[in-house]
């Protein structure tokens, strides 16, 4: 059980975070995504998405493209390199600590 | 179970993390499948496709005349309302949902695999139904296959793909209960009205769900 609180703490904080892990799990699922679309996928206001794309893209893990379409302005994310492969390692983690938190449960109920 | 049920939240789930994890799922179903769930965008194109069928059988069943001048309408006139049509449901998922851009093809060979087997599938089992009869509707059963196929693969969150599986399973078995299979009719009813029938009814509840889900996944934030 050691080894999993360890792994649990090695967790990295800023993928980790619900509605970041919410973000880049979105958008490891499209090839990018704009802005309106991540708020429905994710029911964050405009205000804390934007707080957390910001977060984000400090962090290296996803690219912020701003460009106009017509009149309108767009807001376009896609991840990064980096970003995609944080993500698919916090999931595999993540699968793994849900694995081992079934076990306890097993275990436990013995 | 129920059609698009947002992620109950119990306490046992919540401290195994269960309800995190299946939002987070639905998340990546909902997203990788954006634009498929937008499913009024093809409807018009259906829709045309459908009517120009439904004509066709008009004239083959002996309506004949009218069939014809139905088609010369619905051609023209109507692609370029079916063209019109598309634009102004597009603005409006646009407008709505957003715009989500799929990932690369290279990453997803294994749906292109999948739908031109599909595709080659379903001509085999037309050219089969009408060619031998069997006590069994085999377009139906390989459609209810690609439902089933496709609720298994979107971590059976998209309930309506199984629901509709189940359903053209009961369809294939029509002709045990003493429907007939022979006659143009039933040509025209398997390889055209029938499988058009189906993907207006997949693009319909398409939309449904993407409105549920997205409804769904708000909630679960707030």
């Amino acid at each position: 059980m050691t080894e999993a609180f360890e792994a649990l703490a090695g967790l990295d904080k800023v993928v980790h975070e619900p509605a970041r892990l919410a973000l880049l799990t979105a958008l490891s699922a499209c090839r990018s995504a704009d802005f309106l679309s991540l708020q429905r996928l994710t029911g964050l206001t405009k205000g804390n998405l934007s707080t957390h794309l910001s977060k984000l893209e400090e962090a290296g893990l996803v690219e912020i493209e701003k460009q106009f379409i017509g009149k309108k302005p767009n807001t376009l994310v896609r991840l990064t390199v980096e970003g995609r492969t944080a993500i698919e390692q916090h999931w595999q983690a993540l699968e793994r600590l849900h694995r081992d938190a079934q076990q306890w449960q097993v275990d436990g109920s013995q | 179970m129920k059609l698009f049920e947002p992620t109950k939240h119990t306490d046992a789930g919540r401290q195994s993390g269960e309800g995190t994890m299946e939002d987070l799922k639905r998340i990546k179903v909902v997203t990788a499948h954006y634009h498929s769930l937008q499913g009024l965008r093809t409807l018009p194109f259906l829709i045309w496709v459908l009517l120009i069928n439904i004509t066709d059988a008009g004239e083959i069943m002996g309506i004949r005349g009218m069939g014809l001048d139905l088609r010369c309408l619905l051609v023209v006139p109507g692609l370029g309302l079916v063209w019109a049509l598309s634009r102004w449901i597009g603005a409006y998922y646009d407008r709505a949902f957003g715009q989500v851009e799929r990932l690369p093809s290279h990453r997803r060979s294994l749906e292109w695999l999948a739908t031109i087997l599909f595709g080659i599938i379903v001509f085999i089992s037309i050219w089969i139904d009408g060619l031998l009869r069997l006590p069994v509707i085999v377009t139906s059963l390989v459609l209810a296959a690609a439902m089933a196929y496709f609720w298994w693969t979107s971590h059976r969150f998209l309930t309506h793909y199984l629901v509709l599986a189940a359903f053209l399973v009961g369809l294939a078995l029509l002709p045990l209960l003493g429907v007939p299979i022979d006659g143009r009719w039933y040509d025209h009813f398997v390889s055209y009205v029938f499988i058009l029938g189906v993907f207006i009814v997949v693009c319909v509840l398409n939309h449904i769900a993407l409105v549920r889900n997205v409804k769904a996944l708000s909630q679960v934030a707030s």
